[in-house]
């Protein structure tokens, strides 16, 4: 699975023209570095996966791999401050704003993670944050990757949708939008004209063994959302944010099993 | 209530299905249907004109005390189902009258007698077998050439309180076709059979350009690999040439959606989709299980679908609630009765 030339190009002027230099920076240091966060969406909608998503963005999310060393991090941040005049944010101190608004994304967060649980912590300490900050997912996200330039990378659909579900698990009462965020890219994926392209592609993400755990957590969601079980991934509390989106104008809830029934037989089985 | 007036003076029974209406053999009297549009005063005409050579009466479910009392001034004999029959007799002045119960209505016959996977697949033998042939055979002989339910006929026929064929024939042959669509919508009937579309039927959008003969042969290939696939109602009636739809449909084993789901190029439909649409209702059971198929062949002059499928069976699956689609379920059905009456005149 690769992104097309004119996805990349289309979405890194859009980058460039709210963030300028953002990526050269990024760029300028060898270190793995995912897009993570609702820009993701944006990819995959150039990419033609998906035909719309409810949830405008107004920010960028990368992180960087972190193996032990924090000054690749560090001079990015530095660099951008003093050379391209962004101002860190008073209050995350991983967020940085560009001297002035222009195109659709107003700030950057610039994140680091790490697949190694020994690093975690310093990890955390890098981007100044706390013990609730989560990595999981990442390690699948890296597996499952999409390039985007270089050393940047961005996760694909499968990996998106594990990265939103460990979110969600670890806080659900306040990471609802992650919930629907990974419904609607199910229904936006099933629903697309390319969409047996698109989902055949993504069940390569499985063959590898490594995979087999991810798989049978996503296997563990359909199932419960085609049962309406309850539980962890129950409707009902989602139903409001479900309606605010409008997403019951394009998916009635009650068609929502199907429409996830399909998504599983084409990626899972 | 039938049975005790079966014995005292007319047996339904005897009332033999023709193309104008019935027959009724014992007093050799022409029962005609009354339908919405012929007036009683044409009918008198026609029988004052024919009854030099035969006796006609009238068979309806309704009548105007006005048009009744034409009747009985010319002394034409008439059945009103459920109400009365009056009978007047060959070269007197006499009648019999009586209240009567409605001889199809009444008879508490529960719909699944007649509307099971195995009920049907007996009514549709048996009706597509000619005077000719039922007189010849028995219950028994009949089940084992055709591989039906013995238990099952013999169900039939105790329901119908008959003990031949002939009899049943005519009999079912008297169920009106409101009455047939009105038991078709009965929920218990659905214990056993699978309608083309239920709560479980998963709505898809073929890929643009999907001809109904590419359709057809996708299906084909399908079946060839071991997939229990069948077309539904609506796919039923596009082949026929009945219907011109965007939508088509089938059913299939539900442990091989699946199968089917990898195989065609479909995908989820959206709530207000106006794309091709594909309706695949699962099956619970195994095809065969559904009794979709004729176990008979019917007239050379049918089209290939019509002779493979038992055309009640289809039409009992037809429910959609469109009222195009409800409309042609009737059209089918009168079809296939008028063939049968066609035959047997």
């Amino acid at each position: 699975m690769q992104l097309k030339k004119t996805t990349v190009n289309f979405c890194r002027s859009q980058f460039d023209l709210s963030l300028p230099n953002l990526l050269d920076v990024i760029l300028g240091e060898d270190i793995e570095t995912y897009l993570i966060g609702a820009g993701v969406f944006d990819v995959y909608l150039k990419e033609g996966w998906i035909e719309k998503f409810s949830r405008q963005t107004g920010d960028l999310d990368f992180t960087m791999n972190y193996i032990g060393d924090q000054s690749a991090y560090k001079r990015i941040c530095q660099n951008l401050q003093e050379h391209y005049e962004y101002v860190k944010d008073d209050v995350h101190p991983y967020r940085y704003h560009p001297p002035k608004m222009q195109g659709i994304y107003a700030y950057v967060d610039l994140l680091t993670f790490t697949t190694d649980k020994e690093l975690a912590s310093q990890a955390r300490g890098a981007m100044n944050v706390g013990e609730g900050f989560s990595f999981e997912g990442m390690d699948f996200a890296a597996l499952n990757s999409l390039k985007f330039i270089n050393k940047i990378f961005l996760p694909n659909p499968l990996a998106f949708i594990y990265l939103k579900m460990r979110s969600y698990f670890h806080n659900p009462n306040n990471r609802k939008k992650d919930f629907v965020d990974l419904l609607e890219l199910i229904l936006r994926i099933s629903t697309q004209k390319n969409s047996p392209v698109v989902l055949s592609e993504l069940k390569k993400s499985f063959t590898q063994n490594k995979n087999q755990f991810v798989k049978n957590e996503i296997e563990k969601l359909c199932y419960s959302l085609e049962k309406d079980s309850g539980g962890l991934w129950d409707l009902e509390d989602i139903k409001q944010d479900y309606a605010e989106r409008r997403l019951d104008e394009e998916f009635l809830l009650d068609d929502i099993p199907q429409f996830i029934e399909f998504f599983r037989m084409q990626v899972v089985d | 209530m039938l049975k005790d007036i079966k014995k005292t003076m007319f047996d339904p029974a005897k009332l033999e299905k023709k193309e104008y209406g019935f027959y009724y053999s014992d007093e050799k009297i022409k029962f005609i249907s009354l339908e919405g549009k012929d007036s009683i005063r044409d009918i008198v005409k026609l029988s004052k004109a024919a009854s030099i050579y035969e006796k006609i009466g009238v068979i309806c479910d309704d009548i105007n005390e006005r048009d009744l009392s034409l009747l009985r001034e010319n002394k034409i004999s008439y059945i009103i189902n459920g109400k009365e029959i009056k009978i007047f007799e060959s070269g007197s002045d006499k009648s019999k009258v009586q209240k009567l119960e409605s001889f199809i209505e009444k008879m508490e016959i529960s719909p699944t007698v007649l509307n099971s996977p195995t009920g049907l697949e007996i009514i549709d033998v048996l009706l597509q077998q000619n005077k000719g042939e039922i007189q010849k055979i028995n219950a028994t002989v009949f089940c084992k050439q055709f591989k039906l339910s013995r238990p099952k006929l013999s169900q039939l026929m105790n329901a119908f309180d008959v003990s031949s064929l002939e009899v049943l024939k005519n009999k079912i042959l008297l169920i009106k076709i409101e009455k047939w669509l009105e038991m078709f919508n009965r929920p218990i009937t659905k214990r056993k059979m699978t309608p083309f579309k239920n709560q479980k039927t998963r709505r898809y959008v073929l890929e643009d350009n999907f001809s109904l003969a590419y359709f057809n042969e996708r299906i084909e290939e399908a079946k060839d690999l071991a997939i229990e696939v069948e077309i539904g109602g609506l796919t039923f009636l596009q082949n026929e040439g009945l219907l011109r739809s965007n939508e088509l449909d089938l059913v299939v084993r539900a442990d091989q959606l699946i199968d089917l789901v990898q195989r065609l190029p479909i995908r989820p439909a959206k709530k207000n989709s106006d794309e091709q649409i594909l309706y695949i209702t699962p099956l619970i059971g195994d095809i065969d299980s559904e009794r979709l198929y004729s176990k008979v062949r019917q007239n050379e002059d049918v089209s290939p679908d019509s002779k493979r499928f038992n055309i009640l069976r289809m039409a009992w699956g037809l429910n959609y609630e469109e009222s195009r689609i409800q409309e042609l379920r009737k059209d089918l059905l009168e079809k296939y009765f008028n063939a049968v009456k066609k035959n047997d005149s």
